[in-house]
């Protein structure tokens, strides 16, 4: 095979792989469209009612004074927790798993 | 009564000294490499969960060169040579990781186990919130996978070794050590051993690389969340991901193994099977990581590599990590001008498909000038898509390329 054949296979190949991998976009892009159509009425009737949770926690003693101790185990200071309430941004938590697996392997050189 | 010769007592050195001395510089410089590498891993400058078991075996089997019965030098590691169903019964009753040479490296099965992992680690959110995005860089950076191919031929490689070497390009180690197994069987442990020692310095080396094209400025610029989020439920990623699976087999049968154990990882995912879940991300995926890693060490015995067309595998090697490193740079500087500035330029380096090796590169090269900005999620996506396009051109190469060929 010559240097110019692999030069037109290279790009016969990427031109397959591109039109492959934009049509898999493309009916990834088609699917979030539909899913996002379909849950609009309903996410915005569940509007509120997170909102009101928010408001109304009651954390129980003995969850204050665990949170207490994992702040102070944390921060390693004398702490006094105010005021508790849930987080409205439910997906830190998930964010803050992901982020743990993420950079589970050593990064930082010894 | 003779006294033993000193040689015969110490084979290892024996060996050493019976060899000529293009072997005895060959084994001496990998036994070196091999305690290197062990402790860059170590340093965390590269890959541990790779380099260790890798560096050890490197260096325990050029030291363990002996004189086998019939004269021959070799070591009782394995035989990767072994072909024929006599010379593998001997083998696998004399070489202590013969068995899982043969049973799940030579045939592919380790590269899907180690995806089947990588499958129960990916959240398929991140790449269904911005599929063309994530497939643009992804695409920009599979550039070393296609550039490197008619370099390849132009240096004399045949059109299969060629590709196979390409493929380093994709970074996605099971992907090569695949592509090599069916295109180019008499390169295949060259090309793997050559694909895996530069996945693991890509964590040593991209980071250079995104600081030298980089600037701090733009490595520090936040990503504007989606302006709307779309949240899709696990049914919905597992229909996509059995839809997927089935498009991608139909079109690419000889990639079907590759792309059926990454789908499978993710569907036991999003069917919350705990317990296949624990099983593969826990002792299935490290599992295949160390043996993987191990093998590919002892692999690295001179006698057996010492191949004149190695050097050039090298060299391709590195050549095809660095233009697929530049691609998704420039894809990621293409978005960022396409964006008006509102875009990390940084994510583009997460298109090449190393999961999830470049994602922390990337992260890690943000949070150092910006230690709040968090865009692994826009980086998992492109590194998600990097797998898709990854596997695509590596069922190209093996289709294609036989019939384009005869």
């Amino acid at each position: 095979m010559s240097v110019f054949d692999a030069v037109k296979m290279a790009f016969l190949i990427y031109g397959l792989a591109i039109v492959i991998s934009l049509l898999v976009a493309g009916l990834i892009k088609a699917m979030s469209l539909a899913i996002s159509r379909r849950r609009q009425p309903s996410t915005e009737m569940a509007a509120a009612p997170p909102i009101a949770l928010a408001d109304t926690f009651q954390a129980a003693p003995e969850v204050i004074a665990a949170i207490t101790a994992a702040v102070h185990a944390t921060l390693g200071a004398k702490v006094q927790i105010q005021r508790v309430r849930r987080s409205r941004v439910q997906p830190h938590w998930v964010a803050e798993g992901r982020m743990e697996i993420m950079l589970s392997h050593r990064l930082a050189k010894k | 009564m003779n006294l033993p010769n000193l040689i015969d007592l110490f084979p290892g050195l024996g060996t050493l000294l019976a060899s000529s001395p293009q072997i005895i510089v060959a084994r001496l410089g990998l036994i070196a490499l091999g305690i290197l590498l062990v402790y860059l891993g170590y340093k965390g400058v590269l890959e541990a969960l790779l380099m260790v078991p890798m560096g050890l075996g490197m260096a325990a089997v050029n030291a363990a060169v002996l004189f086998l019965p019939d004269g021959r030098q070799g070591t009782l590691f394995v035989d990767p040579l072994a072909s024929t169903p006599a010379e593998l019964t001997d083998a696998l009753q004399i070489y202590f990781l013969q068995p899982v040479y043969t049973f799940t490296f030579s045939n592919g099965l380790i590269a899907c186990l180690v995806f089947m992992g990588i499958g129960v680690l990916l959240d398929i959110q991140y790449l269904l919130a911005r599929p063309l995005e994530s497939m643009f860089l992804a695409l920009c950076a599979e550039l070393g996978t296609i550039l490197t191919f008619p370099i390849a031929i132009a240096v004399g490689l045949s059109p299969n070794d060629a590709a196979s070497i390409a493929m380093v390009g994709g970074a996605d180690g099971p992907m090569v050590l695949f592509t090599s197994l069916i295109l180019s069987r008499n390169l295949f442990v060259p090309i793997t051993i050559v694909a895996y020692l530069y996945l693991g310095l890509t964590y040593g080396g991209y980071p250079y690389l995104i600081k030298l094209l980089i600037p701090k400025h733009l490595r520090s610029k936040p990503v504007p969340p989606p302006a709307h989020p779309i949240k899709i439920s696990a049914a919905q990623k597992l229909i996509f991901v059995v839809g997927a699976c089935v498009v991608l087999c139909f079109i690419f049968p000889v990639a079907a193994p590759l792309f059926v154990s990454l789908f499978l990882g993710v569907a036991i995912r999003e069917s919350e099977l705990g317990h296949f879940t624990q099983l593969i991300q826990e002792t299935v995926l490290y599992g295949a990581t160390l043996f993987l890693g191990f093998l590919l060490g002892v692999l690295c015995e001179a006698n057996t590599i010492l191949n004149p067309e190695i050097f050039m595998l090298l060299l391709l090697g590195i050549l095809a990590l660095l233009l697929s490193g530049l691609g998704g740079i420039a894809g990621g500087y293409i978005l960022y001008f396409l964006k008006r500035g509102r875009y990390n330029p940084t994510i583009g380096i997460a298109g090449v498909s190393c999961v999830p090796t470049t994602v922390k590169v990337a992260q890690k090269a943000v949070a150092e000038c910006a230690p709040t900005n968090i865009i692994i999620p826009e980086a998992l996506g492109a590194n998600i898509s990097g797998v898709i396009t990854s596997a695509t051109l590596a069922g190209i190469y093996v289709t294609i390329l036989p019939l384009l060929t005869k």
